[in-house]
């Protein structure tokens, strides 16, 4: 069938710049197989990414009709409207030439702080069981589709991502190391695990399945179990945490301002952050000035706490 | 300056740069692609390994070299096979999370082995192995020049003193000074289809051992991989066959198996076939057909992994070994490129810490700028293209699963005229910032190069061996058993015999 590929070239993704190319293709051939039919016989400065072509590599990811995914896991029949397929850079990642985007600042500088290998720490048999888990997380190809789709690097780039944390994940689980809390402290520093607004973006644009937002709670999870709550430079997650679980604990629910205070480092320092975000909140009717108050229920909600403390325990000892 | 430079960043090239880093060595690795987006990623086979014991080991040798019809290298066969669960055991320790039986490293028993000796990850054994030695090779301080072209071995008073090479986003040559040089570029791919090729899978390191005059060795043996997903290029794992998948109608089944086990055993397996073809292998069979999956042969290496070039080593797919002989067995493949991996890094280490060698010339970088300049201002795309399509269809036709020397002939006639026509063609545009044109001109190449020494050795074995099959000459022949090499003198292949090594 006769596509017109429209490939982004210059501008941005909401002003784009595109080249128009017509190519006979065949319908079942891959989308990037096609591209790279394209580049190889109209023109070769198109500068796209890609390798294995089977969905391995993790290379090729692009916008293809607004859509972001691996582009050799989708054919060209099932994916173009119109007989157009067009083809755009990936959101939020800077761009290095056409649709290439800057996959070195966007991923690999982030995983790569997470990849110190695993430290052995020594002989003990390690069930299949408890590796499970690391071989799911060992299916990530680092495509950036997590990290593309992440809320946070959106307004952040710094933030480490869910591809990094799922490695961090990898590493944290894996029964064979032994350096897990140097790790998840590591992970909690700023722009670490407990920057995630667990959006659920990340598990939502997984083309494997592989649950990056989950797998991020299950390492707060262990990071807590373990005694970490903050990396050695950044306080406020614990602040955050522990103030959170504690408003919940006595009042049977979340109070707010004392949380976002707690969060900043108590009344005077958070009192001054939180100032002008407290008035624009009041003043918009999302804030109140009433006294926060404990819930009905508040008691079964903290008999629920005492359960946990006390399966918790013992667990918090041996660490 | 580095003491060992690595051309190619997958397995085999990672597993070289982690053992000369760990001898001490200061290593650079030049890819094409991200290490971990090399196509050693999708090599879903597991790894042949035995627990150590040794009538493992020698029911293993004995089915490589049943295999190999009588041209394995017997010493790096037994070598190995007996380094083989050393091996596995060192890269689970590295953070490898192979499947296990209770505690111990469970091993599956693939179609036509003798017993159950292969470790595996899941159907994602390349994968972990990449990411792992990935991993590894950034925690020993390895530098990578990634996305880096290499162009050319640069050879100072007949040794190998470094690599020309690029990187894309410039295409700004540069000589890469080095004490010794690891070739770990892969296969030849791309010269055939069908074919299981990753778009990098271009024979450079081959080419550009031949062209520096190292001798390849073992470049007719050509192995199709039977159960390729149709019009695709994903090999289904042969761990299907192990665990209840099933030959049926046009196709390859899990239907047999029972599904909840056979989603956590295939995950990826499923999830790829499903998104390439449709097709749910639960309930339904992949169509399957043969395509082109790996080489045997390549740069002829010593069990140290050295080439008849000095200073030069190699590794993996690229590297003629000797461990496979005339047919390869699943299972083999990933053991031999972390095997002769580890081999050459530790070997290439030793000798480029000891070189005391003063940075070469510039001759190499010279020439391989004018080069580089001569196809930037040629024409190009379509008609290289059209080139390439052309060489993968004949290579397929002529040097495939069936050959007769009148077919090779030929093909090595239309080989040299297709170089003559490749040379009037270019890049086909003219910019320098990552010129796709020019890395496919410069493919087209080696592919062409490549081609041309599987051609002269396949139409010198005049008989059937092992993957190489002459319609011609259909019977195996004992006293053609030595191995066959190609140098290049005078501008074309020359073979040459080697004796036996097997016995």
């Amino acid at each position: 069938m006769k596509i017109t590929f429209k490939f982004q070239r210059a501008g941005t993704r909401a002003q784009p710049v595109y080249s128009d190319y017509e190519m006979d293709v065949d319908p079942d051939s891959t989308v990037f197989d096609a591209l790279v039919q394209l580049r190889e016989t109209q023109d070769g400065s198109l500068a796209f990414r890609g390798n294995c072509g089977t969905g391995f590599c993790g290379d090729c990811t692009l916008s293809v009709n607004g859509a972001q995914k691996p582009s050799c896991l989708c054919t060209v029949g099932d994916t173009q409207k119109n007989d157009v397929i067009t083809v755009q850079p990936v959101r939020y990642a800077p761009v290095t030439k056409d649709v290439m985007w800057d996959v070195k600042r966007f991923i690999w500088d982030k995983v790569d702080l997470f990849s110190r290998g695993v430290v052995p720490n020594g002989e003990r048999p390690v069930t299949d069981e408890e590796l499970q888990p690391v071989r799911k997380a060992m299916r990530c190809t680092n495509c950036g589709l997590c990290d593309e789709g992440c809320t946070v690097i959106d307004v952040n780039l710094d933030f480490y991502g869910p591809a990094a944390l799922t490695k961090l994940y990898r590493f944290a689980l894996d029964p064979r190391d032994s350096i897990t809390k140097e790790r998840l402290i590591e992970g909690s520093e700023r722009n670490g695990m407990w920057d995630c607004v667990h959006c659920w973006e990340a598990t939502e644009h997984c083309p494997f399945g592989l649950e990056p937002t989950h797998l991020i709670m299950e390492t707060r999870d262990m990071a807590v179990s373990y005694g970490v709550k903050s990396g050695r430079t950044n306080r406020s997650a614990e602040r955050h945490y522990d103030s959170f679980a504690k408003s919940v604990e006595r009042s049977g629910w979340l109070d707010e301002r004392a949380v976002a205070l707690a969060s900043y480092g108590g009344l005077v320092r958070g009192g001054v952050k939180m100032l002008p975000l407290g008035i624009r909140a009041l003043r918009k009717g999302k804030a109140t000035l009433k006294p926060h108050h404990r819930r009905p229920g508040a008691d079964q909600i903290k008999r629920i706490f005492e359960r946990y403390y006390r399966a918790t325990a013992s667990r918090r000892k041996e660490n | 300056m580095h003491d060992v430079l690595v051309v190619g960043g997958g397995i085999a090239g990672l597993r070289a740069a982690v053992a000369a880093a760990a001898a001490g060595a200061s290593v650079c690795i030049v890819t094409q692609s991200h290490p971990a987006r090399s196509f050693s990623v999708g090599v879903q086979d597991g790894l042949n390994a035995g627990n150590g014991a040794a009538e493992g080991r020698q029911s293993h040798a004995a089915d490589t070299l049943a295999a190999g019809c009588g041209l394995n290298d017997a010493a790096v066969v037994e070598a190995y096979c007996r380094e083989a669960a050393d091996l596995v055991a060192e890269l689970d320790r590295m953070g490898v999370p192979f499947n296990r039986q209770g505690t111990t490293i469970d091993r599956a028993q693939l179609p036509g082995a003798a017993e159950a000796r292969t470790a595996y990850v899941d159907d994602t054994t390349g994968l972990a192995l990449t990411q792992t030695l990935y991993e590894q090779a950034i925690g020993a301080g390895v530098e990578m020049r990634i996305e880096w072209v290499a162009t050319s071995l640069v050879v100072e008073s007949g040794r190998c003193a470094g690599v020309v090479a690029f990187d894309m986003a410039t295409a700004q040559l540069r000589t890469l000074p080095a004490g010794a040089v690891v070739l770990a570029t892969g296969g030849a791919r791309r010269a055939y289809d069908p074919s299981t090729a990753s778009l990098q899978c271009s024979g450079s390191g081959v080419a550009m051992a031949y062209r520096a005059g190292a001798s390849l060795v073992d470049m007719e043996f050509v192995q199709y991989y039977p159960a390729v997903l149709a019009g695709r290029k994903l090999a289904l794992t042969p761990l299907l066959w192990a665990r209840g998948a099933s030959d049926g109608d046009g196709g390859v089944t899990l239907s047999g198996a029972a599904p909840a086990e056979a989603q956590a055993r295939f995950p990826d397996t499923l999830h790829r076939v499903k998104a390439l073809s449709g097709v749910d292998m639960l309930t339904d069979a992949a169509p399957v057909a043969p395509a082109m999956a790996r080489l045997l042969g390549g740069v002829a290496v010593d069990l140290d992994g050295a080439a008849s070039l000095p200073g030069l080593y190699a590794a993996g797919e690229c590297a003629g070994s000797g461990f496979h002989g005339a047919q390869g067995i699943d299972g083999n493949f990933l053991l031999a490129s972390v095997a002769s991996g580890r081999r050459a890094g530790t070997s290439a280490a030793r000798e480029g810490k000891s070189r005391q060698a003063a940075a070469p010339g510039d001759e190499t970088l010279l020439r391989e700028e004018a080069a580089v300049a001569g196809a930037l201002s040629r024409p190009g795309g379509a008609p290289v293209a059209a080139l390439r399509s052309e060489l993968a269809a004949l290579m397929h036709a002529s040097a495939g699963p069936s050959r007769t020397a009148d077919g090779l002939a030929a093909a090595g006639e239309r080989i040299r005229a297709m170089r003559e026509e490749a040379a009037q063609l270019g890049a086909g545009v003219g910019g320098r910032d990552y010129n796709f044109g020019l890395v496919q001109y410069l493919e087209l190449g080696w592919l062409l190069d490549a081609s041309e020494a599987i051609v002269a050795a396949a139409l010198e074995r005049a008989e059937s061996r092992g993957v190489h099959v002459r319609a011609d000459c259909p019977e195996t022949d004992a006293a053609q058993a030595g191995r066959i090499t190609v140098a290049r003198s005078d501008g074309g292949p020359q073979t040459g015999r080697q004796a036996a090594a097997s016995a």
